[in-house]
């Protein structure tokens, strides 16, 4: 055994932090995706809201559109920042 | 196995160019996060200008054809910027209600036998004071104020 660090991966790990890479991306779009299904139901929420004249439920659902599109950004940034920081 | 020679002409492969990644589509789910925020943001900008436009005052007018309408027939005239329903319920006695029902925004007619008020889209039904029956709707038909002025009848408010 060498006494510095390896400077050459082995194919194999290599391999593997592919696959976990993938496996990540795969969890991330499966998690955006549920969470646009959740807004389009607020949106839903909110159309019947104003045709009904319920005013006071747009804010509300207004807000947790807001939160579930800051949650897809930030899952997106955290894979990207994650492969940056790998590469 | 060389290329054709046509492939020169065409260097671009159909396929790859028409590959999306993963990266990339992940991208546009984000962007059809957005606009679904930004639509329910318009909705809370078209709800605000509902409730400046009802906290204007209703200057109050007369009802055309009111005087002349049958018992048990009823009209449409507009009031304080929507659509309002007047019912002759008998000869001496009228109301008048906002067409949209409560629930969707359909427009109620009048049932003269049943002396109701029928929203035919999800089988609303209110009564002569514009409160709800039966259905989905769930608040009571905004009433419009009446006054006999002489030979013409005003609509003088708008209860919201």
């Amino acid at each position: 055994m060498g006494n510095g660090p390896s400077t050459v991966r082995s194919a194999r790990r290599q391999q593997a932090e592919r696959s976990n890479d993938m496996t990540l991306i795969h969890a991330v779009m499966v998690c955006i995706i549920l969470l646009i299904l959740i807004q389009f139901l607020l949106l839903m929420v909110a159309v019947e809201g104003l045709q009904g004249g319920r005013n006071a439920i747009l804010l509300p659902a207004a807000a947790g559109s807001g939160l579930c599109f800051l949650a897809s950004c930030w899952l997106i940034r955290y894979v990207a920042v994650r492969r940056a920081g790998r590469s | 196995m060389t290329a054709p020679a046509w492939k020169e002409d065409f260097p671009v492969s159909w396929v790859d160019d028409h590959y999306v990644t993963r990266r990339e589509f992940t991208k546009s789910l984000c962007l059809v996060s957005c606009a679904a925020f930004a639509a329910n943001g318009a909705l809370v900008g078209l709800g605000a200008l509902d409730r400046a436009r009802a906290a204007v005052p209703v200057e109050p007018r007369a009802i055309p054809g009111a005087m002349g309408l049958e018992v048990g027939k009823s009209l449409v005239f507009e009031f304080g910027g929507q659509p309002c329903l007047l019912v002759r319920v008998d000869a001496e006695r009228f109301a008048a209600f906002g067409q949209k029902c409560t629930h969707l925004g359909c427009p109620v007619v009048y049932q003269a036998p049943k002396k109701e008020l029928y929203c035919p889209c999800h089988e609303g039904y209110f009564d002569m004071e514009g409160k709800v029956l039966a259905g989905p709707p769930p608040r009571p038909l905004p009433r419009v104020t009446l006054e006999r002025k002489g030979e013409e009848l005003w609509a003088t408010a708008l209860q919201r």
